[in-house]
């Protein structure tokens, strides 16, 4: 029950333009250089379909990292809702990037490679906040869906209401 | 090191020696980055006289010390060579590539000399090779790119390639780089082909060290908050976003649109080219270069007709190259045309003049269909697109006209000299009968006949009250007026030229409008990411360092005051219809406002060459001496 407290971090690959700035924004956060090797959000293109989003960690409530890393080093912020990873205590096995379904978690490319994976930003995004086109937000949990809702509404359900009135 | 990776890849394509220079302080600060950068090492290497397509001369990619961070819009570089085309071989393209680079570890690459096969660069940090690209000849742009990443197994490379007008060394053939984004003028493409370089595929995995990330992110941020109103009526989340959405009416009513191959600027024509038809029916998405929160660019297919399938993006100039200019009503043909300009892989600026050229000369009757192979009535869509690849290839007629209009009036001849239009070789792709500040800057262009170079937006733009404080006059406001235009052309010319120095693009610049980013924004977004102190006058400085160093790069070349002026149709032909019905330029008010370009600049009023004082007050002491060397001036 817990869950219903945590932001989310929502993504709509409808109106990404696959610039980037999300992973500049997030590694010049975390690492201090901008880097999309380093950076916890990966933007994929596909550029002859015009089509591009960024994949990110979705904190999942049942989340298969925390519950398979051997070193108890993922945890969650209890501000945030965030998975946060431990650095002193992860040993680097890298399960957690196996496990994943989304792919959301890598590895930095230093000798001393970390595991890499979004902590929310201690619950203000960096990326949501570079985001020229709200394709990254921050919903609050009871709005969740809402954009969508409204969108059909304006689509639908307005033309439907207007039916009647138009004459 | 900051914002810089510093360092140059230098490759000599003839003996495939590769090797790591690094990148000057003084090049740091002397020249920013990007073109700046780029024609100083090309200044130093390139020995006057030396054809384009020698293996001799040098090509250079650069981006800047904004690219591949969060500063809006830096993802950009230049590539810069001796022009096939014109003189200085020079332009910018946005796309991803100019992160990549960066991310690679390289602010730029100097190429040199000529593979014996067809090959290209690959990329990785490190692991720099020249691999063999049989395979990739004769392929596409957009192709060559997909193959590339399917071979090297990675679909995060970005790459930089030619198409088969590249290869065919079409003088005006352009750099690609993913499916629509070009280094689209003056030809550096055919120098890539004439080199044997098919393609520069990159992937970096590294980062770009920032000196003051929190007040970088800060400076970032207040910048994308000045460019907010732009972005609601330019960018992805604008209900016609992008160059086609906002300019095809603004370009026809200033009378700016190619017409007819400039018989006009004015296109009666236009509504059948509307873009509200286009972002509703044709538009599925907004896509964005590297690093800018606009995203101007309409991804688009054509889902029904002949040309069924075709996918790719549009800016306003290929509307008016392949629209306008050839008088060409067919929306589908126009869009298609666009797609395989960009596949084709050439510059649609100087492709649709070239061929509405051929329509005038076929009007006129100096050419005839045992000339082409088949009639050129204007509006003929499926002879455009015939024209098209037969100027990529080669084939026929197209071959002439894949010389550049210049030279294919020389061949052609029978009068056709005389419907020329160009400017320093390049061809002149907007008619400038009704805006004079706009006509000197095209025309002093170090790069020839462009628009991005300096174009003065005040005219069109400015309320009077805001010119005079501009330019010292409210004149500067009126675009049929001649009184302060030189200033607005150099201040044009400088802020354009600082845009592609950070390799930032010009639509967030001065160039367009104050308001966005300039010379103050830059210096905080350099200072902070490189930790060296700018000021917004140091950045001005180099700017005019970089077009002093331009302008003698072409006169060594034997450009001269008589290479800045318009073609003779904007003095002499006036508009036959539109808004500015009757207008044509007025030569002595012209030569007038010459002078006082030259003048401000510190330039020989007779020759348009910069003085050996000027050059040395702007510390380039070497270019001085080299001038004076050459006896130039």
């Amino acid at each position: 029950m817990s869950e219903n407290k945590y932001h989310m971090l929502m993504v709509d690959p409808e109106r990404c333009t696959g610039c980037g700035l999300c992973e500049m924004a997030c590694s010049l956060q975390h690492e201090g250089v901008c880097s999309q090797a380093l950076s916890r959000i990966r933007v994929l293109r596909r550029e002859e379909k015009g089509w591009s989003m960024p994949v990110v960690c979705m904190q999942c409530v049942d989340a298969p990292c925390k519950a398979i890393c051997p070193a108890g080093a993922i945890s969650r912020d209890s501000a945030s809702g965030a998975y946060v990873i431990n650095h002193r205590l992860c040993i680097g096995c890298r399960l957690c990037i196996m496990v994943c379904p989304l792919g959301a978690i890598t590895f930095s490319q230093e000798e001393a490679g970390r595991v890499l994976k979004c902590d929310l930003c201690d619950g203000a995004p960096r990326c949501v906040q570079f985001c020229g086109t709200e394709a990254l937000s921050l919903v609050r949990p009871d709005r969740l869906g809402e954009a969508q809702r409204r969108k059909v509404f304006a689509q639908y359900g307005l033309a439907v209401a207007n039916r009647g009135t138009d004459k | 090191m900051y914002a810089w990776t510093g360092k140059i890849l230098w490759v000599d394509l003839s003996n495939g020696q590769i090797r790591q220079e690094p990148l000057t302080a003084a090049l740091q600060r002397g020249f920013i980055g990007g073109r700046g950068i780029n024609v100083k090492l090309l200044f130093d290497a390139f020995e006057p006289g030396t054809d384009a397509f020698d293996p001799a001369n040098p090509l250079l990619f650069g981006s800047g010390p904004l690219v591949g961070t969060l500063a809006p819009s830096g993802g950009r570089f230049n590539v810069t060579t001796r022009s096939p085309l014109g003189y200085l071989g020079d332009s910018s393209c946005g796309g991803h590539w100019g992160r990549e680079l960066k991310m690679a570890g390289y602010d730029h690459i100097m190429i040199v000399g000529k593979a014996e096969k067809p090959i290209y660069l690959w990329i990785q940090d490190d692991q720099v090779e020249l691999r063999d690209a049989g395979h990739l000849w004769g392929r596409d742009a957009w192709t060559t790119q997909v193959l590339i990443r399917e071979e090297l197994g990675d679909e995060d490379i970005q790459t930089v390639c030619i198409g088969p007008a590249g290869e065919n060394l079409v003088r005006f053939a352009n750099v690609r780089t993913g499916i629509k984004r070009s280094a689209g003028r003056t030809g550096t493409g055919a120098v890539m082909g004439s080199k044997n370089l098919k393609a520069i595929a990159v992937r970096g995995t590294q980062g770009i060290r920032i000196a003051q990330p929190e007040k970088f992110m800060k400076a970032a941020l207040e910048t994308a908050e000045r460019i907010e109103g732009f972005k609601q009526v330019f960018g992805a989340v604008a209900p016609q976003g992008g160059t086609y959405g906002q300019l095809l009416f603004r370009h026809n009513d200033a009378s700016m649109m190619a017409t007819r191959h400039q018989q006009s600027g004015y296109w009666e024509a236009a509504d059948a080219l509307d873009a509200k038809v286009f972002h509703e029916k044709y538009r599925k998405r907004m896509t964005a270069c590297s690093s800018c929160p606009v995203g101007c660019t309409p991804y688009f297919t054509i889902d029904e007709g002949p040309y069924k399938g075709t996918y790719g993006e549009i800016e306003y100039e290929a509307i008016a190259s392949f629209g306008s200019s050839p008088d060409i009503r067919d929306r589908d043909v126009v869009y298609k045309a666009a797609v395989r300009a960009d596949e084709l892989g050439f510059d649609c600026d100087s492709g649709g003049r070239l061929i509405s050229f051929a329509m005038e000369l076929y009007q006129r009757g100096i050419i005839s269909e045992e000339d082409v192979g088949f009639p050129l009535h204007w509006g003929d869509g499926e002879a455009m697109l015939k024209l098209l690849d037969m100027i990529a290839y080669r084939q026929g007629f197209g071959d002439v006209l894949a010389e550049g209009e210049l030279r294919a009036g020389k061949i052609i001849g029978r009068g056709a000299e005389d419907y020329v239009l160009t400017m320093k070789g390049v061809e002149q792709h907007e008619p400038l009968r009704s805006v004079v500040g706009h006509a000197l800057g095209q025309s002093t262009s170090t790069r020839g006949a462009d628009h991005l170079r300096s174009s003065h937006h005040a005219e069109r733009d400015s309320s009077p009250e805001d010119a005079e404080k501009m330019f010292g006059s409210k004149k500067a406001a009126d675009p049929l007026a001649y009184e302060g235009k030189a200033p607005g052309v150099i201040y044009y010319e400088y802020n354009a030229a600082l845009a592609d120095m950070m390799e930032t693009c010009k639509f967030l610049s001065p160039w367009l409008s104050p308001h966005f980013m300039n010379p103050e924004v830059w210096a905080e977004l350099l200072t902070t990411a490189s930790g060296i102190e700018f000021s917004a006058e140091d950045l001005l400085e180099a700017a005019e360092r970089v077009i002093n160093v331009e302008r003698v790069f072409i006169a060594r070349e034997g450009v001269g005051r008589e290479d800045d002026y318009p073609p003779r149709r904007e003095f002499e032909d006036p508009y036959p219809s539109g808004p500015f019905k009757g207008q044509v330029l007025d030569r002595a008010k012209y030569d007038q406002m010459l002078d006082e370009y030259y003048r401000l600049h510190s330039w020989d009023v007779e020759t348009g060459i910069p003085t050996l004082e000027k050059l040395r007050e702007l510390g380039l002491e070497d270019v001085a001496a080299d001038l004076e060397r050459r006896k130039i001036q």
